[in-house]
Formats: C-alpha cells, sequence, structure tokens
C-alpha cells in the first residue's frame, strides 16, 4: 500500500514538472560547454555555472565535465567557478545557442593545500544529495596509513557511517550493511573484490584516481543492485596537454603513472601501475622456506580518450590486478579482477548529453596443489557483460532529467576443477550458472521558488536466472529434493523491483538546510563467505529459484550548517534501514567447491539505525575533521539465537574519528588521526565439553559479548621539495622564482603510534603446560613505521 | 577438501610475524551443565562404546564429570537390543563384547541417565574398501619452520557409486593417533577413484603408519564437518557455532561406522 502511494507521488511530481517545463513561453537560448584544467586537460567535475544576472540560476558540470544552461534571450555575466581554480568571468550575448568551452586556471599553486576536488564550496548544504561522502585525492596522501600505502578505502572509512572491517583492513561496512552490499565501480565496472591480501590493502592505485563519491543512502536512480552503498571511482582521464609522470618509492611497494596526449587537446592516455615486493625480501632471506615463498600483487590501470567531433568522445579504460602467493612449485594460488571499459560520449544537440558503455567485469581465483602431472587445480569465477546507456536532459535552469537503462548478463563458475595426468582420478566441475540483470531508471532534479531543491526518481530492474543448468530445490533443512534440467537461455526464474528514491533540501537560511530522503534497494547478488575477513575464496551467488533478492529500505533526515563562509562545514544526519531477506549460513556451511551451496544459506531480516555527527574545518592551515556515529545493527533469523534479534558482528554502539592535517610551512604539513570505537559483537563460548579427547567450546549466544574497545593514533609527515628554484636574469641581475619541473616529497608516517594492543581475536584455549584454559589475544600491528618517496614532473 | 583451514592458515603465518599474542581476562556466563554423549558403533566386534560425561564451565580445569550408573541400549532395525554396560575399568564408559556394526542396518540408541532419556539413530552404509596407500617423498615442508625429508601419504578407494557417501580418513603413526582427521563426501566424484594425501599428518622414513577408512550416514559427518570448524576457530573464522548434533537433547552424537584398515610401513 506504502508502494503504491509513493508511486502516485511521484508520478504525480514528474507530471508537475512536465508542465513546468513546457509553461514558458519566452524566447530561450542555451550555452552549453565543457570545463577543463588548463595544465591536465582534464575534465572538472561538479564546477558551477552562475549566472550574476539571475541570481540562484546555474548550473553544474556532470561526471565527463559538461555544462548545459538554458536562459531567456538577452546578455549576460557568466561565473566559472571551481575550488582551487581561478574564477573565469565571460559576458554572453544569448541571441542563438552558444558553445562555450573553458579552461580553468589551478589558483596559486604556490601556498597551502589544493584540493582535488571540484566540490564547490557550500554543495554540502544546497544539494538536495544525502549521505554522500567526497574525498580529496590530496586527503588521501596527507593522512597517514599502515605500511604508507595511501588507500582511498581506509580514509572514507575515516568518515561517519563508515566502519572498518578490521585491523588495517580496506573492507567497510555501511550504516549497518555488509562487506557484501557495497556496489563498488571503477569507470562503471563493478569490481567484485576489491582487496589484495586479506583485505589489508585495497585494488584502488590512488594515483590513477580522479573523483570517489560514496553514497551511503539516496544514491541517484541511476545506481542499484546492492543494499547499503554505492562507492563510484573514476580513473584519471590522462593529461591533455603534455607528457607527465608521478611515481612513488614505498616499504612495500612501488608506483608509476605516465601520462600524455595522443593528440593534444583531443586526445590524452594514462598508464598507471603498481607492485609490491615482498617477494623480494623474501629471497634475501637465509631461509629456505622464505625464499621459496611467492608473495606479492600488482595494479595496472590504464586508460585512453579521444576527441571525435565537436560532439563525441570516446573513452577505454581498464584495470588488471592479481594477487600471487605459492611456495616452490609445491602450491599456488592467485586471484584478481579484470575490468574493461569503453565509453562513448555524445552531444545530441545543446541540453542532451548521452552516455553509452559497454562494460566487462571478471574476477577469479586459482589454487593448484602439487606438481609436475601430480596437480590438483580449483578455481572459480564470477564475470559479467554489460551495456549501459545514460542521458541527461537539461529541460531548463530549475530541471535536470536523468534516464538510461543498462542490461547485464552474469556467467557464475563455482568450481572448476583440474587434476594432472597422474592424479588418476577426475572430479567434476560445478556447473555454470547464468543469469540477466536489466533495469531502467529516470530521475530528475528540480529547483522550486529558490529554497527548495527536489531530486526524484524512479528504477525498475529485472533480474532472471536462465540455464542451461541442472536446477535444485531444496528443503527447510537445505536438503535437494529436485532437480530439473533447463537449456541454454530458458528462463528458470524471474524477479522484478521497483525502486523509487526521492530526496528533497530546503535551504532554511544562505548557509543551512534541512534535508530528508528516501531510497529502496534491490540485491541481486549475494557473497558468501565463512570468514570475518574477504578471503579471496569467498564466492558470489546470484539470486535464484532459491535464493530471493534482498531489499532494503532506508529513510534519513538531516540538517546542514556552514559557518564562516563556508570555512567550517557541519552536519548530523539520521537514518534508518530496514533489510529483508538478508542471508547468513548454516552452521559448519561449505562455501567452497558444493555444487548445493544455496542449501546452506538461510534468511533473515535485518534493522540498523543511528546518528551521525560531522564537523570539518575546510580552509585555512589547519584542515580536518572530527565525527562521532551512534548506532546499532541487528539482525534476526529464525534458525540463529532462537530466532531473537541479536546485534550484527559490525554493531559498534560508538565511533569517533578525529583527523588533523597542518601546514607547518610551504613545504611541511602534519597529519594526525585517532580513532575509537566500540567493539565488534563477538561469540564466545559459555561452557566446554569433550568429544574425541578434544577439548569442545560450548556457545550458548550468537554475538552475546564485545571485543575490547579499539583506539589507535596514528602520524603522518610530508616534506615537499623546494617547488621553485631561482633563476638571475643575466642582463637585469633580478632574481626570480621559476617553478620547478621535477617535484617530489618525503612521507613518514607512524601507525598505531602508542602501540595500543588492539584485539584482533580473542582464543579460548588449552594452555599445553597447565591445561587450563585461557582467553588469548592476538593483535596485529604495534607501531608500524613506514617511509615512502613520492614524485612528480 | 579442508582447503579453507590450510590457506587462512597459511595467511595467518605472514601476519603472525608482526603479530603478537598475549592472555587476558574475560568474564563469561555460565551455560547450564548439559550431558554428553559420544556413542560411537563399529564393524568389528566388541569395539563399540558410548561415552557419557558432563559440560563444564570455561574456566574450570579440573577435567569434566563422567556419568555413572546409566542405562545405555542399542536397538538394531530387526528389533535385536543389546545393553551397554559400564567398563569396570573406565567410568562413563559403556561397552558390549558381543555388538558389532553390520552394513545398511539402522540403530537406536537409547541411553537413560539421571532421569533424563537420549535418544539418537544412525544408519550403516556398505562397506568401504581402501584400495591401496601410496606416497611421495617431499623435501622441505610447508609451513613456519623448514621441515626435514618427508613423506606425503595417499589413500586410495572407489567410491561406492550407488550411495550417496561420507567418509573420514584417521591415522596412527607408530601406534600414535594422529590429532588431524580428514572428512570428505562424494558429491563431486560419485562412484570415482578418490584418491588423496594425508596432508596434515607428518609421516617419516621407517615409520609404520596405520589408516582407517570410515563410512558414515550424512548426519554423523554433518556433525564431524561441523565439529571441525567449532575445533579450527581462528582470527578469520566466521561467528562460531556448536556441532550439528543427532541426539534428541544433550550434547555429542551417535554414529556407526563401517570401516576398511591397511597399514603401510615407509621404507
Amino acid at each position: 500500500m506504502l508502494k503504491i502511494q509513493i508511486m502516485k507521488k511521484i508520478g504525480f511530481l514528474l507530471l508537475s514538472f512536465f508542465v513546468v517545463a513546457s509553461s514558458f513561453a519566452q524566447e530561450k537560448f542555451t550555452l552549453s560547454g565543457s570545463m577543463k584544467d588548463s595544465e591536465t586537460g582534464e575534465d572538472i567535475i561538479g564546477a558551477r555555472v552562475i549566472v550574476a544576472e539571475l541570481p540562484g540560476v546555474g548550473a553544474l558540470t556532470n561526471d565527463y565535465g559538461f555544462y548545459s544552461l538554458t536562459l531567456p534571450k538577452g546578455t549576460y555575466t557568466i561565473t566559472f567557478k571551481s575550488l582551487s581554480f581561478e574564477n573565469q568571468v565571460k559576458t554572453v550575448e544569448m541571441t542563438s545557442n552558444k558553445t562555450m568551452n573553458i579552461e580553468m586556471v589551478a589558483e596559486g599553486r604556490v601556498f597551502g593545500v589544493v584540493e582535488v576536488t571540484g566540490q564547490k564550496l557550500d554543495e554540502n548544504v544546497t544539494s538536495a544529495e544525502m549521505g554522500v561522502d567526497k574525498i580529496s585525492v590530496k586527503d588521501v596522501e596527507n593522512i597517514p596509513v599502515i605500511f604508507g600505502e595511501k588507500d582511498i578505502l581506509k580514509t572514507l572509512q575515516l568518515l561517519p557511517g563508515v566502519k572498518s572491517a578490521g585491523e588495517g583492513n580496506s573492507g567497510f561496512y555501511v550504516r549497518g550493511g555488509s562487506a557484501d552490499q557495497n556496489l563498488i565501480l571503477l569507470d562503471e565496472a563493478p569490481v567484485y573484490n576489491a582487496s589484495h591480501l586479506l583485505g589489508f590493502f585495497s585494488v584502488f592505485n590512488s594515483d590513477a584516481l580522479k573523483d570517489v563519491k560514496l553514497y551511503k543512502g539516496g544514491a541517484p536512480a541511476s545506481y542499484g543492485g546492492r543494499l547499503s552503498s554505492v562507492m563510484d571511482i573514476k580513473m584519471k582521464d590522462g593529461n591533455l596537454k603534455k607528457f607527465s609522470a608521478s611515481g612513488g618509492l614505498g616499504l612495500i611497494s612501488s608506483r608509476l603513472t605516465l601520462e600524455a596526449p595522443i593528440v593534444k587537446d583531443k586526445g590524452a592516455f594514462i598508464i598507471s601501475g603498481r607492485r609490491t615486493y615482498a617477494d623480494v625480501f623474501l629471497r634475501l632471506s637465509n631461509n629456505e622456506q622464505a625464499q621459496n615463498s611467492i608473495l606479492y600483487f600488482y595494479d595496472l590501470n590504464a586508460k585512453a580518450n579521444y576527441k571525435l567531433g565537436k560532439n563525441d568522445r570516446i573513452f577505454i579504460s581498464g584495470y588488471f590486478g592479481r594477487d600471487n602467493f605459492g611456495f616452490a612449485d609445491q602450491f599456488g594460488f592467485d586471484w584478481g579482477n579484470a575490468t574493461g571499459t569503453m565509453r562513448w560520449n555524445h552531444l545530441y544537440g545543446e541540453r542532451l548529453f548521452g552516455n553509452t558503455s559497454v562494460i566487462f567485469s571478471n574476477y577469479n581465483y586459482k589454487i593448484k596443489f602439487g606438481a609436475g602431472n601430480q596437480t590438483f587445480q580449483i578455481g572459480s569465477e564470477i564475470q559479467d557483460i554489460n551495456i549501459k546507456e545514460d542521458f541527461e536532459f537539461f529541460i531548463n535552469s530549475n530541471n535536470t532529467l536523468s534516464f538510461g537503462g543498462d542490461f547485464i548478463h552474469h556467467t557464475f563458475r563455482p568450481g572448476e576443477i583440474e587434476t594432472g595426468a597422474d592424479i588418476g582420478f577426475t572430479l567434476n566441475d560445478i556447473e555454470n550458472r547464468y543469469s540477466l540483470e536489466s533495469s531502467l531508471y529516470v530521475s530528475n532534479e528540480q529547483t522550486l521558488k529558490k529554497r527548495w531543491k527536489l531530486v526524484y526518481g524512479l528504477r525498475f530492474s529485472n533480474f532472471t536466472q536462465i540455464g542451461p543448468g541442472n536446477i535444485f530445490s531444496y528443503d527447510e533443512d537445505g536438503n535437494v529434493t529436485d532437480t530439473v534440467k533447463y537449456d541454454r537461455w530458458e528462463p528458470v526464474k524471474s524477479y522484478y523491483g521497483l525502486a523509487p528514491r526521492a530526496s528533497l533540501n530546503f535551504s532554511v537560511t544562505e548557509n543551512s538546510s534541512l534535508k530528508a530522503s528516501y531510497s529502496r534497494n534491490y540485491q541481486f547478488l549475494h557473497l558468501v563467505s565463512n570468514s570475518t575477513s574477504s578471503l579471496p575464496t569467498d564466492i558470489w551467488v546470484p539470486s535464484s529459484n532459491n535464493i530471493r533478492p534482498e531489499i532494503a529500505d532506508q529513510i534519513a533526515i538531516g540538517y546542514f550548517q556552514n559557518f564562516y563562509d563556508n570555512m567550517l562545514e557541519f552536519s548530523v544526519e539520521t537514518y534508518y534501514k530496514g533489510m529483508q531477506r538478508v542471508i547468513d549460513y548454516r552452521d559448519g556451511a561449505e562455501v567452497t567447491l558444493n555444487p548445493a551451496v544455496e542449501g546452506e544459506l538461510l534468511y533473515g531480516i535485518g534493522r540498523a539505525y543511528g546518528i551521525e555527527f560531522l564537523l570539518k574545518k575546510r580552509r585555512g592551515k589547519f584542515t580536518g575533521w572530527v565525527t562521532y556515529t551512534l548506532s546499532r545493527t541487528e539482525r534476526k533469523f529464525d534458525q540463529i539465537n532462537d530466532g531473537n534479534w541479536y546485534v550484527a558482528r559490525q554493531d559498534r554502539t560508538h565511533d569517533f574519528a578525529i583527523v588533523g592535517m597542518y601546514n607547518l610551512t610551504d613545504r611541511i604539513t602534519v597529519s594526525a588521526t585517532w580513532v575509537y570505537n566500540t567493539g565488534n559483537a563477538v561469540t564466545f563460548p559459555s561452557g566446554k565439553y569433550e568429544i574425541q579427547g578434544q577439548v569442545v567450546n560450548l556457545y550458548s549466544e550468537r554475538n552475546g559479548y564485545r571485543m575490547p574497545d579499539y583506539h589507535r593514533l596514528d602520524l603522518g609527515l610530508t616534506l615537499t621539495n623546494k617547488k621553485f628554484k631561482s633563476v638571475t636574469d643575466a642582463v637585469t641581475g633580478k632574481v626570480t622564482q621559476v617553478p620547478k619541473k621535477f617535484e617530489s616529497s618525503w612521507n613518514f608516517s607512524v601507525y598505531n603510534a602508542y602501540a595500543r594492543e588492539n584485539a584482533f581475536s580473542i582464543d579460548f584455549r588449552e594452555n599445553a603446560e597447565t591445561g587450563k584454559t585461557e582467553a588469548v589475544q592476538l593483535s596485529l600491528f604495534k607501531i608500524v613505521p613506514s617511509i615512502t618517496y613520492n614524485f612528480n614532473f | 577438501m579442508r582447503n579453507r583451514l590450510v590457506l587462512s592458515t597459511a595467511f595467518l603465518g605472514l601476519f603472525l610475524m608482526i603479530a603478537c599474542e598475549k592472555v587476558i581476562e574475560i568474564p563469561l556466563n555460565d551455560a547450564d551443565r548439559e550431558i554428553v554423549v559420544e556413542g560411537v558403533g563399529r564393524n568389528f566386534l566388541g569395539e563399540s562404546y558410548v561415552l557419557l560425561s558432563r559440560s563444564g564451565s570455561v574456566y574450570d580445569d579440573g577435567g569434566f564429570e563422567v556419568l555413572s550408573g546409566a542405562i545405555v541400549k542399542v536397538v538394531d532395525k530387526d528389533g535385536i537390543e543389546t545393553i551397554f554396560t559400564e567398563d569396570p575399568l573406565q567410568a562413563g564408559k559403556y561397552i558390549s563384547p558381543t555388538f558389532q556394526v553390520t552394513p545398511n542396518n539402522k540403530y537406536t540408541l537409547n541411553v537413560n541417565v539421571e532421569g533424563l532419556a537420549i535418544t539418537a539413530e544412525s544408519t550403516s552404509k556398505t562397506a568401504p574398501v581402501l584400495d591401496s596407500l601410496t606416497f611421495i617423498k617431499q623435501f622441505g615442508g610447508f609451513g613456519p619452520t623448514p621441515g626435514d625429508t618427508s613423506f606425503l601419504l595417499f589413500y586410495n578407494f572407489v567410491d561406492n557409486v550407488d550411495e550417496e557417501n561420507f567418509y573420514r580418513v584417521s591415522a596412527w603413526v607408530n601406534g600414535v593417533a594422529d590429532e588431524n582427521f580428514y572428512i570428505g563426501d562424494d558429491a563431486l566424484g560419485n562412484g570415482q577413484l578418490a584418491s588423496a594425501p594425508l596432508f596434515a599428518t607428518s609421516i617419516k622414513s621407517k615409520d609404520t603408519v596405520f589408516v582407517e577408512l570410515l563410512s558414515m550416514d550424512e548426519a554423523s559427518y554433518k556433525y564431524l564437518l561441523t565439529l571441525s570448524s567449532n575445533l579450527s576457530a581462528g582470527p578469520f573464522s566466521a561467528s562460531p557455532a556448536n556441532p550439528v548434533s543427532n541426539m534428541s537433547q544433550g550434547l555429542g552424537y551417535y554414529s556407526t561406522y563401517m570401516i576398511d584398515t591397511m597399514t603401510i610401513i615407509i621404507p
């Protein structure tokens, strides 16, 4: 009933805006174009176009730096604005449609921090978006992290509502959701396993990234498929002006990025690589064991773009990364993601911007035991091919309509088994599974009477499991009851989802606003894992005749205020999220090589609610933020905890983070972060007994205990080498400061500076000598210093 | 197929280099004391037994209380009843010199102890046949300390194509029981030759290794499977849980095994 009411309202809103759109009779023309960085030619995302004569009228550039603004006939003073760039003011006489491409010049790069995000100063207050976090790439560079490996995922964990999956881990939980409920997109391609080496490093090499946005709720209708969040990561496009290089040497890895124009101002490419070298050190060891160990990971990002004409531009981007782990020739284990995106931007006139994408994504792992002909190898894979179409229609200065759709073909290979010639037996592969996922969406961003801003939309999705395959049915206990054979492309089961989204912004004053949002999300793919960390062997299973899609509804209300000319930003948001058909596993579930893995799953409900505070200082010598989150996350399953509500593992009542960066001089930046959170909920034994001569723990309540509180201080220091050199003019003898072509910096950091022994796990086991059962706490990292050298030219 | 365990152990090894462990104080609630039944039926005369004990509190170190004076009997599918009597040499252990598990039978265990009537059912499968034991010689080993030359022992047998099978393999090296046990089912290789190594069992030259191949029903297998996740819980394990018991109440399991054995002396 509620759903129908909401739909009616949206129908009404859509109708009303069409009325608004057509009610103008005045003669009107459109000003459109692109905004770029004059130095690199990179598109500037989210930059502002302001019309002096018409207060409140303006436009923002889209993800490709494109803007479009429709104005009545007349002469206007247009200001082009973006944070960290000099404003540009142009006078335009609008007597016909006009194109104006702007190259923005970076603000004096001598003093202070240059923020890389193109976010406008008061966007947090003025936009209707809620629960959105943006991270400046520059912040990521200065914030200390473990092993000095700057990592966008770990920096995001310092924001309210985002929680780390564990010590030093790049996995994260958003507003009580589980780790698989985050949609992580790299240039539109989903990344199915975003971590290296058990989650201690993310797969994102921040040298290659341009813009990162995290939606904690209320994501626009163009996104879908995960319950909790969308993390939209965009790679740099490449330098359109000149060749440039940057890189770094770190404790465990080195990076190199090269960018250059293909044809100046028309096309460019970027290629960026990173590789760890722990294995190089292992080889130097005098331990034969260590010498024979293989352990490394690498990432490769590449992108090229080319302007075909005034109205067309193509982009090709790709990512390839892999972990390799093994021992001599007896054991090998490697895993990784590959993604590829081909995009074509086209302008269908001044007001309609379109983008067509063809997207590929693959994640797989292989494990090999034995050598020569005596090998046993297992592998698993998920692969997507996706076609996506997006349009933005700049109807008038008060309405921007987005619409489009996508079509994905998923292939799941849960278990491929190969045995060597001398093994003497073969095992059957686990059958592949196939599905189709498609969606259509429409969304409008509308300004009403200056004070109100609305974004409302609807996303319609279909998910269909298709053959070929032998499809099982299960009884309540997870036993196979029936098997039906399906042919190629034959539909097995379809699900439909109608997901309304709406958010609203009311400007209380010029510097403050109230926001509210509602969104519904469906999730058709589920990660099956029987580990608390992100293991490479975790597998994705699609919705099927047995697994229904997960659903989440989230409502949020927030108050946003900026002080001191937008220098200080404050916000408080509160949310409630209800989740249906969330997934857990039967006790002792087998994930690897189990053809009947669907029978191991349990379905329940979940709820999460909380309040998040953020206070941020954005300008000046001192920048940084303080966040506090008070929250609760619970689950309920018939088969777990006697069917009673219990707190989820990631439930942390209090969560604090303080991040500070201080520019001591032009060349020295110091930084510090301090985090504190309530320990994870955990299951501890409440008794013990003996079976087969071994002591077995007796458990009574799921997640009935807490790990000790977690807190940690990290410190960082960045020393930038001189950016200018003195040049004496031969004739006048005057000394001038000329910027150096080669810039470099040293970064020193200390992780866990006061050596807090935070509990990573607590085990109850018998002391071998006394026979007494003891609680043994394992702590991972105590004071980890690191040093990194970065350069660019 | 316990790859998961090997992998997480190997990974953990890497991080333990920088990690540290310490014993801490954690107050725990006490669960009610429960009765623990360990019922094992074997296809060799007089080797079947039932152990009765009581669970204790986590920090107790006085051993577990055994339960004497119980009435224990086993009834097969034809209604033939066998009484198990308490072993005069070991309190809490109930035995019968005349009982042995026969193939494709169904057994009901009845235990009356401290006013409680506990029952469990277990079905025996056809007898498995071990084909051979083979080995490969390894130089060095996989683990945190460099190993000497060792032997990786493989067991080989053909799975019964006509039934759904669940296996356990146990080994004794020079008469000492190996703590590791290996379990598996035939879901991926029904009717095939099964051959797999005892990868965690350390075997040296001149060792005598005695291997048992046990075939059991699904409930028994599920118990062992869930027991192994309970015992091998580590830093990366999911929420730990109690093993899935086939007893009507209390803790523990009742399994009736069909067993084949074989011995090898490593050269």
